[in-house]
């Protein structure tokens, strides 16, 4: 063989051999690599909302082997590791993205991290801070002064945002909203005070405070309260029917502070306090009314009220009607009359503030000049004038006897010898006072439990104008009543009744005395 | 790039490896070859399951590469002999490997996983003649693991995934065929 080429030959084996081990040392390389664990960085961190963000790993590259675990470490120093918290979020190469929930006002380290047969790769180091969480509290602190319309609300706003809107909401229903009803009670922080209005009586409500931040309500616990209602109340079956001496009244059935009591009265029915009414004193839960001004002959529309802060509520309706009237005073007072034996007796107490010539009869309301006087007079016991109804006017003697007459015109004062004929004709004086006296105790005090009025007569305990300094006579006690009868210069003879007495009785009084007048037919 | 050669196709694996071998061999000893044998066993210098090829350029080294499979992927080890000086049917041989070396299977929370490591491996092996032509090897290794093994089952046991530790040795038998 050429010498050179053989040297040529030789070489060129050389630089093949050089090349073969050269390709040889990179295929065996790439052969024999070992795995390695997980090559990733981090997603940059974003803001969902004031605790939540995302984050996640991109993977540059598995190791060699598969991923079987993978997440973000969660951490609170620049190294967060798998030892702290951290999520799991699948498996496989694919990048990944994760939601995290996380606590305000806090500094908080992230990186992604993949697991593989070959380790623990991290991912690059991310941090965020949180800012404090938006809060904005609504607190209802105090509740009051509730009425059947109105209910006062003090709150409180506690918040680091801009409360633009703040106040009360209510409705019948649970977590009521601005949606409902509402009041406005500024903006900002801190204590408010608001009244509700415009609510039903007697009704539940549920109330809470409310503030507005950032276009979100906020709303306090729900209150609940019930406005007051309306006074539930019944009317009393009317007494003295046929008469114009009808009384009635109510009795009150709810709980809580009645303002005005009575009752009310119209020719319509369903009569209201702004028609004919009485204004009466609360006995407890009940009470006494005595309508006045009824005409003869007319029907009227009764039921009884009460008002408290709510409002007034009524009774049950009654209807009654007048009766004819026999007669009337020169004042057009309506009299009924009731026959007893022989004799004719007006029914009311007389009320007169004429003669039956039409000369006014002088009303005296001063006392010395009361019990020093020597001519007709009359009074209102004490001088209440709401006495009037039922019990008529006290007369003194010189009233009752003066000759232009007293009583209307074919009636008179009865004299002792009539008072006791009727006396007579009702079994004695012994009984007699029963059968006279108004029943129940509308009137007359609780002892008048045997009164049956029996005759008619509805005798009232209007009491008495005393002729004596320091004396009286109050009404519901004592029924007292004049006869033309004198017993000497200064004293005459009346007849009285007594409340715990089922009898009648005859008395001198001092002709000063004011005492009540019933007229006898002529 | 999520995937290394390990994860090519498994021809592409062989092509290359057969070809590294079968071209450097001889450009490395020369046109001298005096024989060789080829066998199938099990063990680490059989790739796991598989075949050996042993090429003998001299006559007591022993040059050979394996290829099988490790019940996880393609395992495939380079390794030199060296083979005691025997008449009798039982010689004795020394041998050092490259390559497959364990296999680190993971128990995670969804799935069951299987890496390959690569490292050095040593022992000492016998071979027992039956035929003109054949023999049983048989070999007891102590497979070196690679920091990487090391790496990765401290960082999988500090997430307290149970990894099972492999024996300290390894052993290999396998039946071959001269030519």
């Amino acid at each position: 063989m050429n010498p050179r080429l053989t040297r040529y030959k030789s070489k060129l084996n050389k630089c093949f051999l050089t090349l073969v081990i050269v390709c040889q040392g990179i295929v065996l390389n790439s052969c024999f690599e070992n795995p390695f664990p997980p090559e990733l960085t981090t997603q940059p961190i974003e803001l969902i909302d004031a605790i939540t963000v995302t984050s996640g790993g991109n993977i540059t590259s598995d190791g060699g082997t598969e991923i079987f675990q993978k997440g973000i470490c969660i951490g609170f120093d620049s190294s967060p590791t798998l030892q702290g918290i951290f999520t799991m979020d699948g498996v496989g190469n694919d990048d990944f993205t994760t939601i995290l929930n996380l606590a305000p006002e806090t500094t908080y380290y992230l990186r992604a991290y993949a697991i593989n047969g070959a380790g623990i790769g991290y991912g690059d180091v991310l941090s965020i801070t949180l800012e404090p969480l938006p809060f904005t509290e609504a607190v209802i602190v105090d509740f009051g002064d509730i009425t059947g319309s109105e209910a006062f609300m003090r709150g409180r706003i506690e918040s680091n945002q801009t409360v633009t809107s703040r106040g009360a909401c209510w409705s019948t229903t649970i977590n009521p909203t601005i949606a409902d009803s509402k009041t406005e009670a500024g903006s900002g922080t801190g204590i408010f005070e608001t009244t509700i209005t415009g609510l039903l009586p007697g009704t539940s409500y549920y109330t809470r405070a409310y503030a507005v931040a950032n276009e979100e309500v906020f709303y306090s616990s729900n209150y609940e309260f019930t406005t007051i209602g309306f006074p539930q109340l019944t009317t009393k079956q009317i007494n003295n029917a046929g008469t114009f001496v009808i009384s009635t009244g109510g009795d009150i059935l709810s709980q809580g502070l009645i303002l005005n009591a009575g009752v009310c009265w119209s020719t319509d029915p369903s009569p209201t306090i702004a028609d004919n009414k009485t204004e009466d004193q609360l006995n407890y839960s009940s009470f006494t009314s005595d309508p006045y001004g009824l005409l003869p002959a007319t029907t009227y529309y009764i039921r009884s009220y009460a008002t408290n802060i709510a409002g007034t509520g009524y009774g049950n309706e009654l209807v009654v009607t007048m009766p004819e009237a026999t007669v009337f005073d020169p004042d057009g007072n309506p009299y009924s009359s009731v026959t007893i034996g022989t004799q004719t007796w007006l029914v009311e107490n007389l009320r007169t503030t004429k003669y039956a010539n039409g000369d006014n009869i002088p009303n005296i309301i001063d006392n010395s000049d009361w019990q020093n006087a020597t001519s007709g007079a009359w009074c209102y016991n004490e001088n209440v004038t709401a006495l009037e109804v039922p019990y008529g006017k006290l007369y003194n003697w010189f009233a009752v006897t003066d000759s232009r007459n007293v009583c209307p015109a074919g009636w008179h004062v009865p004299t002792d010898e009539e008072w006791q004929t009727l006396i007579t004709y009702l079994g004695g004086s012994d009984v007699a006072g029963n059968k006279l006296k108004e029943t129940g105790t509308a009137h007359w005090l609780p002892f008048n439990d045997f009164a049956t009025n029996s005759s008619g007569f509805t005798a009232l305990p209007g009491g008495a104008q005393s002729a004596f300094p320091g004396y009286s006579y109050p009404v519901n006690s004592l029924g007292m009543f004049w006869t033309v009868t004198p017993l000497d210069e200064e004293n005459a003879y009346g007849y009285y009744l007594f409340d715990s007495y089922q009898s009648i009785h005859k008395q001198e009084y001092i002709k000063q005395t004011g005492l009540s007048v019933r007229c006898i037919k002529d | 790039m999520k995937t290394t050669l390990l994860r090519s196709p498994l021809i592409k694996s062989i092509t290359i490896f057969t070809m590294v071998i079968l071209l450097s061999t001889p450009l490395l000893f020369g046109q001298s070859s005096h024989h060789g044998d080829i066998g199938a066993g099990a063990g680490l210098s059989y790739g796991g399951f598989g075949t050996r090829l042993t090429y003998s350029p001299v006559e007591q080294i022993g040059l050979f590469g394996s290829l099988g499979y490790n019940l996880d992927a393609l395992g495939y080890n380079l390794g030199v002999q060296y083979h005691v000086p025997s008449q009798k049917r039982l010689s004795t041989y020394v041998t050092g490997m490259y390559g497959y070396n364990v296999v680190l299977i993971v128990d995670a929370v969804v799935m069951e996983t299987k890496t390959t490591y690569f490292g050095f491996s040593a022992g000492v092996g016998v071979q027992f003649k039956l035929k003109e032509k054949s023999f049983l090897s048989a070999e007891l290794l102590v497979p070196f693991r690679p920091q990487a093994y090391k790496d990765a089952v401290d960082d999988l046991e500090s997430m307290e995934y149970d990894i099972k530790d492999p024996l300290p040795v390894a052993f290999s038998i396998g039946y071959h065929i001269k030519f």
